[in-house]
This record gives C-alpha cells, sequence and structure tokens, in this order.
C-alpha cells in the first residue's frame, strides 16, 4: 500500500472495517511513513475529541408544546 | 423478531421504553425529549442558519416521532429513527424556506480550501508533513475544555454534508450503514465526507496545538454539491 492507498482508507482502518489483507497492508504502510502514521494519529485523536463533545445545551423553548402534543395523542 | 426483542425473550431496554412511548407515558417522553432535543437542534441547524426554523425542525420531528411511534418497525435503534425523521423534515421545510426566501443556493461555490478525494493522496488533507502533536498523552486533547471548544468551533464551521455525517458518525454513534441509508448516501460517499470533516477537524486542532491560532467562529453553513 502506498500513502494514496493508505489515505483512501484511513476512516474503514479508524472504524476497523478493513478486510484483514487490507488491514495488514495500512499496518506496513503506517509503519513504513511517518508523515501518514503522524496524520492518522491525529486524526484519530480528532476523532475521539469530537465523541468526547458534551451533548447538553440550551433547553428547546417548545418543550411543553412537543409534550402537550404527545398526551392529545393519548386523550 | 426485530431488534428491540431478544430470543429468550427478555425485552432490551429500548423495547421496555418503545412499549412505555406507546402507552401513553409521559414521564418516558418527557425524557427522551430532554436527553435528544438539544442533539437534534444541532443536526436541525446543519440545515439552516436560521435558529428558529431549526427549531421549527425539531418541533416537527417530535409530532413526526408521536404519530409513527406506532408503525416504528425497530430495524434501526429508536434515536437513529428519528434522526431519519428530523432529516427528512428538514430537507422539506429547508427547501420551502429557501424558495420564499429567494436563495439562490451556492451549490458550486468554491470551497475555502482544496477537499480531499479518493485517490487524491495528502491534497487537501496538509500541505507540509504533519508533525506530532506535543503532548503527554493524545487524551489531554480530549481533556481540554479549550481543545473541545476549537473542536466545536471546526465542527460548527464545516460545509453542511460534512458536518451531517462527522456529526452523525462521530459526535451521535450512530452506525455509518445508517447514515448512508438517513442521508440516502453511497458508502462511497459517506466516507468521503466523513474523512473530509475530520480532515478539517484535525486542521483546526494542528493549527491550535502548535499555532495557538483559533479558527474564526462558526459561520453560515457553506452551501456545496455533495
Amino acid at each position: 500500500m502506498n500513502c494514496k492507498e493508505a489515505l483512501d482508507v484511513v476512516s474503514e482502518a479508524l472504524d476497523e472495517t478493513l478486510e484483514e489483507s487490507a488491514r495488514r497492508e495500512f499496518l506496513e504502510h503506517m509503519d513504513r511513513c511517518s508523515a501518514c502514521r503522524t496524520y492518522v494519529e491525529q486524526i484519530r485523536v480528532s476523532v475521539q475529541a469530537l465523541k468526547s463533545l458534551p451533548k447538553s445545551g440550551r433547553p428547546n423553548g417548545r418543550r411543553a408544546e412537543i409534550i402537550e402534543a404527545y398526551r392529545k395523542k393519548f386523550r | 423478531m426485530n431488534g428491540n426483542e431478544v430470543a429468550a425473550g427478555v425485552p432490551t431496554p429500548e423495547a421496555v421504553l418503545l412499549a412505555k412511548l406507546r402507552a401513553g407515558d409521559e414521564a418516558a417522553f418527557a425524557a427522551l425529549v430532554d436527553g435528544l432535543n438539544c442533539r437534534l437542534q444541532a443536526l436541525a441547524a446543519t440545515f439552516t442558519s436560521s435558529p428558529a426554523l431549526a427549531e421549527d425542525i425539531v418541533q416537527e420531528t417530535w409530532l413526526g416521532v408521536i404519530r409513527g411511534l406506532d408503525g416504528f418497525e425497530g430495524r434501526s435503534s429508536l434515536r437513529t429513527w428519528i434522526f431519519s425523521i428530523l432529516i427528512r423534515r428538514a430537507r422539506t421545510l429547508a427547501a420551502r424556506e429557501a424558495r420564499r426566501a429567494g436563495v439562490v443556493s451556492a451549490n458550486g461555490a468554491a470551497p475555502d480550501q482544496e477537499e480531499w478525494d479518493l485517490g487524491r493522496g495528502r491534497v487537501g488533507l496538509w500541505e507540509a508533513a504533519p508533525e506530532p502533536w506535543t503532548l503527554d498523552t493524545p487524551e489531554q486533547v480530549v481533556q481540554g475544555l479549550e481543545a473541545l471548544e476549537i473542536v466545536r468551533t471546526a465542527l460548527d464551521g464545516l460545509p453542511e454534508s460534512q458536518r451531517q455525517v462527522v456529526l452523525l458518525r462521530d459526535v451521535e454513534d450512530v452506525p455509518a450503514s445508517d447514515i448512508c441509508n438517513i442521508l440516502d448516501l453511497t458508502e462511497t460517499n459517506m466516507r468521503v465526507l466523513l474523512h473530509r470533516g475530520r480532515a478539517r477537524i484535525r486542521r483546526a486542532l494542528d493549527l491550535y496545538l502548535r499555532e495557538g491560532t483559533r479558527p474564526a467562529t462558526a459561520h453560515t453553513p457553506v452551501q456545496e454539491t455533495r
């Protein structure tokens, strides 16, 4: 696998959905190429950061209307 | 058998929740709304720059959920089903709003940076070879509030289709195959959008960690072709 081929499958590699032979070739390329290795590690950290983003936020102003619509369905 | 039942006949927590929702359990519904509302708001905001329209989209989504509860077949998780309702509503409402406002879609406008694509190697990913971030552990990024703020701002600034894919895949952890279904994307297109979005997040973190540069605050979502 060369840089282009490896960069095409970064997302699959991080999601661990690469087939075994492709996974092996990907890892071999990472061993050889420090630029790709650094890049992929930084993408991995970026994905981890995205997963860590807080999911709370300001409450929806229409919450009461939404609950009322649900209540109505069962009246 | 569907995804909400298990072979032994013991209902999954999701099946229990669904039964409560179908039986009119208001507390269960309110808890669902409180758990998902701001996440739906974030997804709705990828379709429009108008906070009011995003609220309309979220409200319409919940009305769709209420109407559709009895027909939900459990082929995806409840959450993925709710996201898919939102996306359908958002597309309809955002298109209607754009027609009314006479907005000319900026599809085809030059992107603010070269976009990566399959077979293009590092083009669109980096100019100079990436240098390691000087972190004791990569997890420091995740623990730093300021870095997470950088990530949030970069996410908010992604072109809309990249933002939808990254939000669903990385922030919400929706399975890749479900994302293809609800956004009507091929597996390849989804992967390309995901990698483009992730690459922009990495670039923002790279600028911040190595040069202390913060990205400009979130701008109006960039319209683009898919």
